[in-house]
């Protein structure tokens, strides 16, 4: 407990200076921005500002990439409950009982229950990163090869079971980015691998560009798909506070929604948009009345909303504690630790405190951050939301170019943001998810490199994943995960969720 | 021309089986290139075996694994998932969206971006920004002249005074390309 205290004053210390509050604040004032306006998601965002945090210090820039991350996701619930259109996947389900909220006029109440939700959830989820980081990264450092190689096959498989649509394409998708993460120098022999030649490849593909194409580029081309009109905006919000009996509703939907999403977020592949369906579920099953949900239950935007920001926050523990992101967004964070010479995973947190414990608590004042910056200024976010898309994407354009380009200043970087943007876009429409395709591409090498180690100590045997306990025991995991998605009654019911997302 | 176009159209509603041809097209792709010429006509004419033989990136064995192991057997897998994808898709019916191909998006925007690598190191910043945002701006059909010239302004004075004077990035204003206007410096 006292550790607990020295560490969090440690981490306090970190980013109370005043270089990174600015920095967190220009960080989730940034992520509402682009959590408000749709078409900019942010892992292109994150993926398009790593040149620019190379010249900060480590812990700087993750504080700034994080305060990114969870401000996107409360400015995702803003457009969702306003405009019926999550910014967000996440805030999705915030759409359902917040659009009709804020229809029968109680878009104030629905505004500032999303945010007392996200607020709480990330408190606690800030002090669960606490307490179960540090024993879990100690655990983690007795990891072998073996252990690591199985523990990254789990987080793929998971990856894939949580993607939408086809596992089978999901499955392709995760290959697919591997190979890609393979390009460049092999590590062992030095030999240039899948390069055609080309010189400048043999630093493998740049992260930041492969993203952006990806989740960037690809997004512009489907929002050009078909260039319609907006849904009714409710452009006026008055009354911000909840009633009293509003306050009672949503105490335990807010409890409940933290715990699920502190839990869920942890596992790899879904975080804070499982999360936030299953707390959904959850308050509609044990609700006394369910038929209000969907009609304007404000326990549907209370359980969901501090759900998925725990979920949210408690995703860095795999990346900060194992080194295995888990999700996209974690995948580009992982990007950046990896450009500023830092490797994710166990020893971070005795090698680089300052960072690890400077990072957590910049999330709790961040989240402070957030709560003040949304309330009182949503009237300037919803007037965002008029800015039309065909003003806004010239600039993602641009920005991302020069991002790309300025990491390394190799014009190869720009025609591989345009190849995967073109990629992305035409895999995408075909029904395949571009997350598996990511956590494959900055898996690869690293995948690679402890299967060979993992066969090297046991002089090519490949049952040594199956005899040490723990990469067993992760192994049988990834095959159940693998096996439970094919069962075809999950595979019905696995469909039915995803339907109801879209 | 538009025969091209009708058959694209057509395909892009068979998704598996779209899909399935692209991740065949891909595993061959990475297996001709670890295998190399010699060794990717070898695997046809004398079998597997002795193709490994033959491979430019050198597979080795479990024990001491070559460059070519990893990406050989993802490759196994990434083929066998296109087989079964193709095998679902020719026999399912035509499914998806008819929603259109975003033809112009495609070409202005990835355009742009090409247009920006190919020109930022001759011609420099500011005018490969400006040209580069009146491109991608030409993507949305609602864009008018006047509107992106004006974004096309205000983004390259946003991108000189952030990337160049904020945050001091080795990026020269004006390249070598434009020496003769502006003279070499």
């Amino acid at each position: 407990m006292e550790d607990l205290l020295g560490n969090l004053g440690l981490g306090m210390s970190v980013a109370l200076t005043g270089y990174n509050i600015l920095f967190c604040f220009l960080g989730v004032l940034l992520g509402t921005l682009i959590g408000v306006l749709p078409g900019v998601g942010p892992v292109a965002t994150i993926a398009m500002l790593l040149p620019i945090t190379v010249e900060f210090s480590p812990a700087t820039a993750m504080i700034m990439l994080a305060g990114i991350y969870y401000g996107a996701q409360y400015g995702g619930s803003t457009t969702a409950i306003l405009m019926n259109m999550p910014g967000e996947p996440s805030s999705s389900v915030t759409a359902i009982d917040g659009y009709k909220m804020a229809r029968k006029g109680r878009a104030g109440p629905a505004l500032a229950t999303a945010a007392l939700g996200s607020f709480f959830a990330g408190t606690v989820a800030t002090f669960v990163i606490a307490v179960f980081a540090p024993p879990l990264a100690r655990y983690a450092l007795k990891f072998g090869p073996p252990e690591y190689f199985s523990l990254m096959l789990l987080g793929l498989i998971c990856a894939v079971a949580l993607a939408h649509g086809s596992v089978i394409k999901a499955l392709g998708m995760v290959i697919l980015g591997l190979l890609f993460g393979l390009i460049g120098a092999d590590l062992f022999s030095g030999m240039n691998r899948f390069t055609f030649g080309i010189r400048e490849l043999s630093d493998g593909l740049n992260f930041a560009a492969v993203a952006v194409g990806i989740f960037g580029i690809a997004e512009i081309l489907r929002n050009l798909e078909n260039e319609r009109e907006r849904d009714a905006v409710i452009t006026k919000v008055t009354g911000l506070m909840p009633t009293k009996d509003d306050l009672k509703r949503i105490v335990w939907p807010i409890l409940r929604g933290t715990g699920l999403g502190s839990l869920l977020g942890v596992l790899p592949g879904g975080g804070s948009i499982l999360a936030a369906f299953a707390a959904y579920t959850v308050e509609k099953r044990i609700s006394k009345t369910p038929e209000e949900f969907g009609q304007g239950a404000i326990e549907g935007v209370a359980g969901p909303e501090s759900a998925n920001n725990a979920g949210a926050q408690t995703s860095f523990i795999p990346l900060l504690t194992l080194g295995v992101p888990a999700n996209p967004v974690m995948a580009v964070m992982m990007g950046a630790m990896i450009l500023q010479g830092i490797i994710p995973g166990p020893a971070v947190i005795t090698r680089n405190p300052d960072l690890f414990w400077g990072v957590i608590a910049s999330m709790w004042i961040g989240n402070a951050m957030l709560v003040i910056l949304n309330l009182p200024l949503i009237g300037l976010w919803v007037r965002l939301l008029t800015i039309p898309y065909y003003v806004l994407f010239p600039a993602i354009i641009a920005f991302a170019a020069i991002g790309s380009y300025s990491i390394a200043s190799n014009e190869y970087d720009l025609y591989a943001l345009a190849l995967f943007g073109a990629l992305g876009y035409v895999l995408v429409r075909l029904g395949c998810e571009p997350a598996p395709f990511l956590l494959g591409f900055v898996l690869g090498p690293q995948m690679e490199e402890h299967l060979r180690r993992a066969l090297i100590i046991s002089r090519g045997d490949w049952s040594v994943f199956m005899t040490r306990p723990l990469s067993a025991t992760l192994v049988a995991a990834a095959a159940v995960v693998l096996l439970i998605v094919f069962v075809p009654q999950v595979a019905k019911k696995r469909r039915a969720v995803f339907q109801e997302e879209t | 021309m538009r025969d091209l176009r009708g058959l694209l159209q057509t395909s892009l509603h068979r998704h598996d089986l779209m899909v399935g041809l692209i991740f065949i097209a891909f595993a061959l792709y990475f297996v001709a290139q670890t295998f190399g010429v010699v060794g990717f006509a070898a695997l046809f004419t004398e079998g597997f075996e002795a193709a490994l033989l033959d491979a430019d990136l050198p597979v080795g064995t479990a024990r001491r694994m070559g460059p070519g192991f990893f990406p050989l057997l993802l490759t196994g897998l990434l083929f066998g998932l296109g087989v079964i994808l193709v095998a679902r898709g020719v026999r399912a019916t035509p499914d998806g969206n008819i929603q259109p191909m975003p033809w112009r998006g495609m070409l202005f925007i990835l355009g742009a971006t090409i247009f920006f690598g190919a020109t930022v190191r001759g011609l420099g910043l500011v005018p490969t920004t400006a040209i580069a945002v009146l491109l991608a701006s030409y993507a949305s059909q609602r864009m008018t002249l006047r509107l992106a010239a004006i974004l096309s302004v205000v983004l390259t004075i946003f991108v000189l005074a952030v990337f160049h004077y904020g945050l001091g990035l080795p990026l020269r204003v004006y390249g070598p390309w434009l020496d003769f206007l502006f003279g070499a410096g």
